[in-house]
């Protein structure tokens, strides 16, 4: 490997609190794993050993790394939510719940009033929420910064925000005199959070499993 | 380089074939090994390479040791056993793919 120039510790120093300064929340693998690509590319390509203009020059890269290790989890547990989601249709022994949840919510829709309608829907996405919230979530303070661990459970939310968002548009009134619509949406709701659930459970082992040494 | 874009679709194929032959490596040492047996001619840009170890990690294919190396922390990946399973499926597919390039460009030759 070419090496041209050997960086200084004030250098060093320079370079590991100007991360921690502008990407304070990246964690700890995450910074050592830049701090010490960019030291290498730094003594590898500087020509003048200015570690200043060189950051200048980097910041993209710098900006690209931080957020897309990020939004990796994110999709991935995303991406494997919706896949659990579809499973309620493709995988025959799910489908008799599915179709029993459906005709189920369909029936409520059809024989509750508006207001107690939405109650019920309410009521079963709380018990769903506060499920996933309260006995997914990994609550450890020493995991808790881990990439692994910022996104998940979070596929939850945007049903919760979307929730909040009918409301603030008082949108409930269409939604609940419209059986078909609503039980579409009550099953996407219900079935999508279980998703989110059983996919939490699943890499919360993997996880605790995995940074065990972290919790002695 | 006129064949970098023929080499995206294989970046984690190489990835983990490097990682099998060298146990654990860094992202940089990653980079430079390329360069180095392919003499030059394909290059390993950052923007690509993390962003491949990284979802590589996430799948479960790659576990990660941070080692001090000298004045500072290194991370190095190395493979899951998941992730040997998968270099052998990902060189098996690549196999595949490079005899039926071959096939399809120069009918008369073949690999064998």
């Amino acid at each position: 490997m070419e090496k041209k120039y050997k960086i200084t510790e004030k250098q060093l120093t320079f370079l590991e609190e100007f991360l921690l300064r502008i990407y304070k929340d990246i964690p700890v693998k995450t910074r050592i794993e830049l701090t010490d690509h960019l030291i290498l590319d730094f003594e590898a390509t500087t020509r003048n050993g200015n570690l200043s203009q060189y950051l200048s020059n980097e910041i993209a890269f710098i900006r690209k790394f931080t957020s897309t290790k990020i939004k990796l989890y994110k999709n991935l547990y995303r991406k494997e939510t919706w896949q659990y989601f579809f499973s309620f249709f493709k995988d025959l022994n799910k489908l008799p719940h599915s179709v029993f949840g459906f005709i189920f919510f369909y029936s409520l829709s059809e024989s509750l009033s508006n207001y107690w309608l939405w109650l019920a829907y309410m009521i079963s996405y709380c018990v769903l929420f506060f499920l996933v919230i309260f006995y997914g979530m990994i609550h450890q303070k020493a995991l808790k910064k881990l990439d692994e661990v910022k996104f998940l459970g979070a596929e939850i939310w945007w049903l919760f925000v979307l929730i909040n968002f009918a409301q603030g548009l008082d949108f409930i009134d269409f939604l609940t005199q419209n059986s078909l619509l609503f039980s579409a949406i009550w099953f996407l709701t219900i079935f999508y959070s279980y998703a989110a659930y059983m996919i939490v459970k699943k890499h919360e082992k993997i996880i605790i499993n995995k940074y065990k040494h972290l919790l002695n | 380089m006129g064949n970098q874009k023929l080499f995206k679709g294989s970046l984690q194929t190489i990835i983990l074939k490097l990682l099998a032959s060298n146990d654990k490596m860094y992202g940089y040492e990653i980079t430079q090994k390329v360069k180095e047996l392919t003499k030059g001619e394909l290059q390993i840009t950052e923007g690509a390479l993390y962003p491949a170890l990284h979802k590589l990690e996430a799948d479960g294919l790659l576990d990660v040791e941070v080692a001090k190396v000298g004045n500072r922390m290194r991370k190095y990946y190395k493979l899951t056993e998941s992730g040997t399973k998968e270099t052998v499926n990902k060189l098996e597919e690549m196999q595949e793919f490079l005899k039926t390039m071959q096939q399809l460009v120069n009918p008369k030759f073949s690999l064998e």
